[in-house]
């Protein structure tokens, strides 16, 4: 028995470590879009304020 | 030409502002390097790291884990110093900057307290525990959500930035606790492996990997607060000009 265990090598703990990088891929992706989101929606209103010309000064 | 700023917005009307308001692209070229390193590492992780002998391959989440909750300190410090820097020159882009560290912060620290049960779970049989590093976290958490809640519940600029201020800096103060409660106290969570004052513990390729995470994750934290900010400036001046439309 004590020979088999050593020879199975390491626990098969790969699941845990996909849902991870998965999450963390989600989480700072999800956060990105969010921000690209918002700023699309306030650079419209800016835009509307101006009447429609994108001036800069 | 001068430009008119949000920054100068006490002697200016809000159609100047609104119409001047330079409207820079949110994420830009420090974003797509950041996002290209990530990839990389990513990568390097999955397929040229080795597998850890005792953990297995759950020992990977590691690189990930430890990289967010740096990006998370470099964050609460940045609120803490520009909060410091807004309480003594009343100066709004340091509290504008603040906000922007402050919410991306709170992104890096949901995603190290989301990877360490992960992690935990395999390695210690429970999704969590009361011990002193996983507590003091937790609170770290609410404290940056509170914060940003504080900034939402107060209308008045200068009472939202001055109060908040206060909480910033007070958060950034659990930061070296968390890093000691390890020493401190009888925890579950293992001891540093590489911020430590010895020489670090793992073997190199690991390390190689470690600190391709690090600098990947540092540089979107840095990408990220700098995207805030741009969109902070476009939302003031929006809120600038509809006020003075108000008026």
């Amino acid at each position: 028995m004590m020979v088999q265990l050593a020879q199975q090598g390491p626990p098969n703990t790969a699941i845990y470590y996909h849902i991870a990088y998965t999450c963390t891929a989600v989480l700072y992706g999800g956060y990105a879009m969010l921000l690209w989101r918002r700023s699309q929606r306030v650079r419209a209103r800016l835009a509307a304020m101006r009447g429609g010309d994108d001036r800069r000064a | 030409m001068s430009t008119v700023t949000v920054e100068n917005r006490s002697r200016v009307g809000a159609a100047d502002i609104a119409a001047s308001t330079p409207l820079l692209p949110v994420f830009d070229w420090l974003f797509l390097v950041a996002v290209i390193c990530m990839i990389a590492a990513y990568i390097r992780a999955i397929y040229f790291t080795p597998i850890e002998a005792l953990q297995g391959a759950a020992q990977k989440i590691y690189y990930v884990h430890i990289s967010a909750w740096l990006g998370a300190y470099l964050s609460l410090t940045i609120v803490a110093l520009m909060s410091i820097v807004y309480l003594w020159l009343r100066d709004d882009r340091a509290d504008r900057l603040a906000e922007s560290a402050g919410e991306v912060g709170l992104v890096f620290l949901t995603v190290g307290l989301t990877t360490g049960p992960l992690w935990g779970k395999p390695i210690w049989g429970t999704w969590w525990t009361w011990d002193a590093r996983l507590t003091l976290t937790l609170f770290l958490w609410f404290l940056t959500a509170g914060y940003l809640v504080l900034r939402g519940a107060i209308d008045d600029t200068a009472m939202r930035a001055r109060y908040s201020a206060v909480l910033g800096i007070m958060a950034v103060l659990l930061i070296p606790f968390i890093h000691l409660s390890v020493y401190l106290f009888r925890t579950l969570h293992p001891m540093p492996i590489v911020l430590k004052p010895s020489e670090p513990s793992l073997p190199t390729e690991m390390l190689i990997t470690f600190l391709a995470f690090f600098g990947a994750c540092t540089l979107l934290c840095i990408a990220l607060i700098r995207a805030r900010y741009r969109y902070g400036l476009a939302r003031d001046a929006l809120r600038a000009a509809e006020s003075e439309d108000v008026d």
